[in-house]
């Protein structure tokens, strides 16, 4: 115990009688989880998700959106530069924005801090074989922004400002230096991912934008994270999440 | 590790109470801590394939994540936790009621100055300070390297005793103003 932390008092602990009620509700539980047929692993379901994605990405067609929850195989091994990641990537929301078509957002741990990616299935940049992914990566802050678009893949120009939100959050507003003022829904998430995530479709040529999170009391939280500068679409980002 | 049912009970035996007491000074109540042990053995069994050698280092990791993500984690399980008995689902604490009520309120005033560290911050000083972890465990838990484990504690110890000494000084400036006895 160091001598800067105050001591709590020792929590009393729970009593027998409810201890032993908890841990016959619990074998209950997993009782009724036996009984029922065994999903098939989201590991398996995974693998072959992403096998779809890839053979159908190679052959230029339209990819399906991975449900929320999914887990997708990370490659085998880290290029230079690119962080270490700790975990599978998670599929953590799914969407269609009105320019850009359906697109997925990714969340997974890294060494360089957590990483949120975005993946834009209807829009294969120019000489791509598949859907790419943009990543941001930064130390945990909880609320990030980070900016994909604006691309010469077709279609009217959008960007999509999107990151991840406090658990708190139920919306997300974003406002820019020109008087375009955005507010959007979080989405939650698997259960076992931290935080919420949020996406906002802008159109291009915003100035000084920055994202605020509104609680469910509607509480603004500021001052918020500003938005960074474009990332182009053919891989890595030109500025990194910015955690708050 | 707990694979099967019967290694599962013993899992819930061995580390119940810890899981309980870290829930507890998370957040605060009792109730809700209760419901997430709960929630806890349950995300443990749905992740058993995953789960590590340090059986209690893993359980405080899926902890902080059930505590981070609260509200979702208890909707996620509200059916499993609505098929409770009546009398565990609704607290009964009248055999030490007072202690209890004296707990909470001290805790209460830990977790006012805690909550405004950075939740990263918050999860290395609960794991190592107040639930007794070695680094490599709190970084086993948390996924993070040892180092990390060791700055953000060094960076969070210092940003709490900046926030009590705030608390502090605050309080100092609430308390009303001593009135000097008349000389006599």
């Amino acid at each position: 115990m160091n001598e800067t932390v105050p001591r709590i008092p020792e929590a009393l602990e729970l009593p027998t009688a409810r201890l032993r009620a908890r841990r016959e509700h619990l074998l209950r539980e997993l009782e009724r989880t036996a009984e029922r047929p065994r999903r098939r692993g989201r590991g398996t379901l995974v693998a072959a998700l992403a096998g779809v994605l890839i053979v159908a990405g190679g052959a230029g067609a339209a990819t399906g959106v991975l449900p929320v929850g999914t887990e997708l195989p990370l490659p085998g091994a880290s290029g230079d530069g690119e962080p270490r990641y700790r975990s599978h990537r998670v599929v953590v929301a799914t969407g269609t924005a009105a320019e850009s078509g359906r697109w997925e957002m990714t969340f997974v741990e890294s060494d360089a801090g957590p990483c949120v990616g975005l993946r834009l299935l209807d829009r294969v940049p120019p000489g791509a074989a598949r859907p790419d992914l943009h990543e941001g990566c930064g130390d945990s802050g909880t609320l990030t922004a980070g900016r994909v678009g604006g691309g010469d893949w077709g279609g009217r120009p959008e960007f999509l400002v999107h990151g991840r939100a406090p658990e708190d959050a139920e919306h997300v507003r974003l406002v820019a230096a020109d008087g375009v003022v955005v507010t959007t829904s979080t989405h939650e998430g698997p259960s076992d991912v931290p935080g919420d995530f949020y996406l906002v479709a802008t159109p291009p040529g915003l100035r000084d934008a920055h994202v605020s999170w509104i609680d469910r009391n509607g509480t603004l939280h500021g001052p918020g994270a500003p938005v960074p500068g474009t990332i182009d679409y053919s891989g890595r980002p030109e500025t990194p999440s910015r955690p708050r | 590790m707990a694979t099967d049912q019967q290694d599962f009970a013993g899992l819930f035996d061995r580390h119940a109470q810890a899981v309980y007491r870290y829930c507890l000074r998370r957040v605060g109540d009792w109730s809700v801590a209760e419901d997430l042990t709960s929630v806890v053995f349950l995300e443990a069994w749905r992740r058993r394939e995953a789960a590590f050698a340090m059986e209690l280092p893993w359980l405080l990791g899926i902890a902080t994540n059930v505590v981070r993500s609260q509200r979702r984690s208890l909707r996620r399980h509200a059916a499993a936790l609505g098929r409770l008995p009546v009398e565990v689902g609704s607290p009964d604490f009248i055999d030490d009621l007072a202690a209890r009520v004296d707990a909470e309120r001290q805790l209460a005033e830990v977790l006012v100055p805690f909550r405004r560290l950075p939740v990263k911050h918050q999860d290395v000083i609960a794991l190592c300070d107040w639930e007794g972890l070695d680094y490599r465990e709190a970084a086993a838990a948390l996924g993070v390297p040892v180092g990390t484990v060791r700055s953000r504690l060094s960076r969070g110890r210092s940003a709490l005793a900046a926030a009590l000494a705030d608390a502090e000084c605050t309080r100092s400036q609430l308390a009303p103003p001593i009135r000097e006895e008349p000389a006599a």
